[in-house]
């Protein structure tokens, strides 16, 4: 479970993330959306432990991320959209790497399945920098899951991969959260979104607009009723500063 | 498209200096600008009365030396240098201009105009460097004869890239344009060697350097040898004639060369784009792999079927320190590491024990190069914070503490050093047991080796930890990766880390110096205990003070953040 309490990030005298608050339960699976610069990133990168956020907090389970960092990033994933490896490791090091990292006993048994799962088996022995694009991202994704995290925090995912490669990483995702963990999904792509997703938060210049599920978000604004995903999107994170229904 | 070329070009160079500026606001920036550029009046612009006037091309140097190194550079072109490197473009380059209606000319005039900014300041560099120019006509003369001449040399680099290309592209017909002028090269090569070789003896009989200089000039400038390097006597005559009339009757046939070259290398016919693209590809993925990983290390990873085992369980840190030892074994930085001392034995071995002399050089070499790696090895051992904060927003996904990311970073680059000195002093103490009588005893000498491993641990631990701190604690002082860019305050910081450096490591070394000191008065009646435990005391204080900074610098680790080291 990740629980955010008025999260608040300033740079000097610019909000990029302004007083929001959700949880995510095990099994949950939260879909952040908003434009471009709407404080996404900013948000997730606070909830990893990257950045500190100016004010509120964000608990990992029973860790505060700023109190106890180790503890919360033991039980979380990180997988950025830009895949960051090392280009003198192998596929399998990494994950070896990233195993002692988080203390994972049992890791022998568990490099093989989830290069298993990621079609990566026969690159098991290619370094980093012979990897196509789809490749190392697939690399980074099973690096984040190998020490099976409870909380899995997602930007962009399918960024790089092959139609075939996004089937499998969504069912991946749906798989995890199905297992338990709370996953936090940001993307551009709202057919991902709609379809993974048991619930939305949408922010605007760094701000909640909206919360809950389609279904929710629709009550609330009657206006929205009958709109395609893409126009509820559309009209909810549309500059104007007032959202149909408000 | 000239238009918009020299737009992109002026506004590119315009943008550079006005970040550069914007970094000034920076008091440390500041200050740092003002220490270079005091630098550099001191040692190259001020006022050179009763001063010794230092590198000039003036004489015999310029007027023989520069025209055969010029021939040299130019022949090492086309014998082995100009490699497709030579035609690579930034990659914003590549998706803008390469898929814009411009012509294959276009786009190699874009290349040539590109570059000249670059050759201006250089001129402008090499003209203090050399002291030229006492005055202002004098010194503007110099920087247009520099810029001749180096843009002379960078528009044979470039065409000879196309040429090869050419040939690549046009099989044999391209081969056969390749060899002709390779074949000229030889011959000039070899008509200048044949003309030193002769005039051997007369610069062998010179009694002073400039006696030989002008032997050397009295031998090139006759005979055949006199018309090879005409051309580039042309190219360096700007360079050694005083301003005036004869200047410009010298830069007529440099310029005459330089434009003869930009029409070969516009006309040049070559598959360019292809190329270009896959030279500036390769260009992209040198410097991003040594932003994401190394600093400026390029070696080519290698021997990657061997590998370090790593247990699952244990301290985590310790994959960290893993990791950087993958990348010293692989990037071959660790035979480098190994071979000073493992030459060195093996010299000893072979010449050493039979004779004390070439012993004694051996062993003073060996103590020599170990403590010169103590100041000099960080700077070439950066698998540390030093490479890893670029990626701080990797490193601090991690479940560690920033104490320990700290100790895991600098433990990388201080323990192979470490093993490197310990080894090279090995060999000097085996050196100095053979070289001389006067040689402390074998007890005194094994009481160092066991003595000096804790010592060189805590003297590496604390230099290292002295670089990444300045690295965590002051990002914009240190190269991070591939990242510095060059300019006067860049120099000025350069110093200010070196002094700052200096000081940190001497006050580190004072507590254990005077333990050690200590130890040492207390024991000395049995000197070879003296030595292991003050050599030992000063290694677990210095030690003690790392884990004291690493503590320190792990709360300041904790605190930054990627966007304040540009990560």
């Amino acid at each position: 479970m990740i629980r955010v309490a008025g999260l608040t990030r300033q740079y000097g005298d610019f909000r990029a993330v302004d007083d929001i608050t959700f949880t995510v339960l095990p099994g949950e699976v939260l879909g952040l959306v908003g434009p471009n610069g709407a404080g996404k990133t900013t948000t997730l990168r606070c909830l990893a432990g990257i950045i500190a956020p100016s004010q509120g907090t964000v608990m990992v389970g029973e860790h505060d991320v700023q109190r106890d960092p180790v503890g919360a990033k033991r039980a979380l994933a990180f997988i950025p959209d830009e895949p960051h490896l090392f280009e003198h490791l192998t596929v399998e090091e990494h994950l070896r790497f990233i195993g002692r990292l988080y203390g994972v006993a049992d890791v022998d048994a568990r490099i093989a399945p989830l290069l298993e799962e990621f079609e990566l088996t026969a690159k098991r022995r290619a370094l980093s920098t012979e990897l196509s694009r789809g490749m190392k991202q697939k690399l980074a994704i099973a690096c984040g899951l190998l020490h099976d995290p409870s909380v899995l925090i997602l930007d962009e995912p399918l960024t790089g991969l092959d139609p075939g490669g996004m089937r499998k990483m969504r069912a991946t995702i749906a798989a995890r959260a199905r297992a338990g963990a709370a996953v936090i999904l940001s993307s551009h792509l709202l057919t991902l979104v709609e379809e993974l997703c048991s619930a939305l938060f949408v922010i605007r210049e760094g701000r909640c607009v909206a919360a809950g599920t389609i279904a929710e978000i629709v009550r609330t604004r009657p206006a929205l009723a009958g709109l395609s995903l893409e126009e509820q999107f559309m009209a909810l994170t549309a500059g104007d500063g007032a959202t149909p229904g408000e | 498209m000239i238009a918009t070329f020299a737009y992109l070009i002026v506004t590119t160079a315009r943008n550079q200096v006005r970040a550069r500026v914007a970094r000034l606001r920076d008091p440390r920036y500041a200050v740092a600008m003002l220490l270079g550029l005091g630098y550099l009046w001191f040692l190259y612009i001020r006022p050179s009365t009763g001063r010794p006037s230092g590198l000039s091309l003036d004489g015999a140097v310029g007027g023989t030396l520069l025209p055969l190194g010029t021939l040299l550079l130019v022949a090492w072109t086309w014998l082995f240098g100009a490699d497709r490197g030579a035609l690579a473009f930034s990659q914003a380059e590549v998706t803008m201009l390469f898929t814009a209606p411009v012509t294959r000319r276009g786009l190699v005039l874009y290349k040539i105009a590109r570059t000249q900014l670059a050759i201006l300041t250089t001129s402008i560099v090499w003209t203090l460097v050399f002291r030229q120019g006492h005055t202002p006509a004098a010194a503007l003369t110099h920087i247009v004869g520099y810029w001749a001449l180096l843009s002379t040399l960078n528009l044979n680099r470039l065409g000879v890239a196309l040429v090869r290309t050419s040939a690549g592209a046009h099989g044999l017909r391209g081969i056969g344009r390749n060899w002709i002028p390779i074949a000229m090269v030889l011959a000039a090569l070899g008509i200048v060697t044949a003309a030193l070789m002769a005039g051997l003896p007369r610069m062998m009989a010179a009694e002073s350097p400039a006696q030989a200089m002008n032997a050397v000039a009295a031998t090139l400038s006759a005979g055949h040898s006199r018309w090879v390097l005409l051309p580039f006597r042309w190219l360096a005559a700007p360079l050694v004639t005083p301003p005036g009339l004869p200047w410009i009757a010298a830069m007529g046939p440099s310029l005459l060369l330089l434009l003869l070259m930009a029409t070969w290398v516009l006309r040049t016919d070559a598959a360019f784009e292809e190329a270009a693209v896959q030279a500036s590809a390769e260009r992209a993925q040198r410097v991003d792999a040594m932003g994401s990983r190394r600093g400026t290390v390029t070696a080519p990873v290698s021997g990657r079927s061997w590998s370090l085992p790593l247990a699952p369980t244990g301290a985590p840190a310790v994959a960290l320190l893993w990791k950087n030892a993958m990348w010293i074994v692989r990037t071959g930085q660790l035979w480098g590491l190994l071979a000073p001392p493992v030459i060195a034995a093996a010299c000893l071995a072979v010449a050493g024990s039979g004779s004390p002399r070439v012993a004694g050089v051996l062993g003073i070499g060996c103590a020599v190069l170990a403590i010169a790696m103590l100041l000099l090895g960080p700077t070439s051992v950066r698998n540390d914070l030093r490479s890893e904060l670029l990626h701080l927003s990797v490193l601090k996904t991690y479940p560690l503490r920033g104490r320990d990311v700290v100790m895991a970073e600098v433990g990388s680059g201080a323990l192979p050093l470490a093993g490197m000195q310990y080894l090279l002093l090995l060999v000097a103490l085996v050196a100095w047991g053979l070289a001389s009588d006067d040689a402390p005893d074998t007890m005194v000498r094994w009481a160092i080796a066991i003595g000096i491993p804790l010592l060189l641990v805590g003297l590496n631990g604390a230099v290292f930890m002295i670089h990444n701190g300045i690295a965590l604690l002051f990002p914009g002082w240190v190269r991070l990766g591939p990242t510095a860019g060059p300019g006067v305050e860049t120099l000025g910081l350069g110093m200010i880390t070196l002094f700052f450096s200096l000081v940190v490591f001497g006050a580190l070394l004072l507590g254990p110096g005077l333990g050690a000191a200590a130890v040492v008065a207390l024991l000395r009646e049995r000197l070879a205990l003296a030595v292991v435990l003050g050599a030992s005391t000063a290694g677990v204080l210095l030690l003690g003070e790392t884990l004291l900074c690493a503590r320190l610098l792990g709360r300041a680790l904790d605190r930054v953040e990627p966007m304040a080291v540009g990560s």
